[in-house]
């Protein structure tokens, strides 16, 4: 058995004996084949090869499929979801909490509440005399010291900061402050007016 | 001239990688399926006898452990090809330090490659292997990629960590071989 002395029709004979020829080569490397038996015994010789080369044991590729890692983006994503949604729970439960004891102290009958922004909280002349002043963070004040606001409802709640609630939170949720005093978003100060 | 690739209606091995990253382990399945065997020949062209389900099991688990760093430029088939040879060569290196032997290299790949005739029943394949257990361990890993996986010069080239020319001589060197052993 010999080498063809066509080298170009002899690099083909492996693609063909894969598929991996188009129409037009294939059909050339046929057309080859019927002339040069070199060529003929050479293809019979890789095909042989091939069949040879077949794994002898069925590999478990059940096995192997159990033995892969978990996609590494998978466990990332969820439980972020979820600690999201937690947030955002704990948020509109404070907020409603909130809501909920302004409400019950004027329906008792006390002492008339009155919200004043922080930013103003000097200034209490507008407040009746012997009202409960509470000083409390509007959403507006809070823009400007970058703080947060309490006693207020979620829809009256800009998206910054109720992203910047969400983050307080987790940070809470991480290591609490020690100091009540500086809980931002907690900042709350009542007190009775003299009136004056 | 373009290949013709008979499985070009199938998903693409990139596609599949990226349903798996989002959780799809049918994808997973499907890739082990497609690539196992031709990874477990290709092994066992490199003398590995007993540990061949552990090499292909350990090439996938390293593989898919690390696809952020599979760029593509080559098939995911060459990729697993290139991580299985690592491995056979870090536990012969292994074997070697453990037993203190002096250098492994042709000799041992070639008798364990022989161990695998007593396998082989049938009578023309069994010639057929001892002729390419003859090869020299470089030529035959060669051969068997170019005629047993089909891989271009290029992508042997990748894998064995040569040229694409010095890869075409292997190959023709490694036929003539053949040749001579089956018909002369």
């Amino acid at each position: 058995m010999s080498d063809c002395a066509n080298v170009e029709m002899r690099e083909l004979l492996p693609e063909l004996v894969h598929d991996r020829l188009d129409a037009t080569a294939r059909a050339r490397v046929a057309a080859h084949l019927t002339t040069c038996s070199d060529c003929r015994a050479e293809l019979e010789l890789l095909q042989a090869a091939r069949a040879a080369l077949q794994p002898i044991m069925p590999l478990d590729t059940r096995a192997i499929v159990a033995a892969l890692p978990r996609p590494k983006s998978r466990p990332t994503v969820r439980p972020l979801a979820t600690r999201q949604v937690w947030r955002i729970a704990a948020a509109i439960t404070v907020i409603a909490l909130g809501g909920l004891s302004v409400n019950a102290v004027r329906q008792m009958g006390g002492p008339e509440m009155v919200l004043v922004d922080s930013a103003r909280s000097t200034d209490t002349a507008g407040a009746q005399p012997g009202a409960v002043v509470a000083i409390a963070d509007t959403p507006a004040a809070a823009s400007r010291n970058g703080g947060m606001t309490a006693g207020f409802g979620v829809m009256d709640l800009a998206d910054e900061d109720l992203e910047a609630l969400i983050g307080e939170l987790d940070k809470l949720e991480a290591a609490p402050r020690v100091d009540p005093d500086a809980n931002r978003f907690g900042r709350m100060v009542a007190g009775t007016t003299g009136g004056d | 001239m373009p290949p013709h690739d008979p499985r070009a209606t199938e998903p693409l091995d990139k596609e599949l990688i990226a349903r798996w990253q989002r959780g799809d382990e049918r994808a997973a399945s499907l890739l082990v399926e497609r690539h196992a065997d031709a990874v477990g020949r290709y092994v066992a062209s490199l003398g590995v006898r007993d540990q061949v389900q552990d090499v292909v099991q350990d090439a996938f688990v390293r593989a898919f452990g690390s696809i952020e760093g599979f760029r593509g430029d080559s098939s995911l088939r060459t990729w697993l090809f290139t991580i299985a040879r690592r491995l056979v060569a870090d536990t012969r290196r292994a074997e070697r330090r453990r037993r203190g032997d002096a250098d492994l290299a042709e000799g041992d790949a070639s008798t364990e490659y022989d161990a695998l005739d007593q396998l082989i029943a049938d009578e023309s394949r069994q010639r057929m292997h001892e002729a390419i257990g003859r090869l020299s361990p470089t030529q035959r890993e060669v051969f068997v990629l170019r005629v047993s996986e089909g891989l271009s010069y290029k992508e042997i080239a990748e894998v064995v960590g040569t040229t694409e020319g010095a890869a075409r001589v292997h190959y023709h060197n490694a036929l003539r071989q053949v040749k001579e052993s089956l018909y002369v």
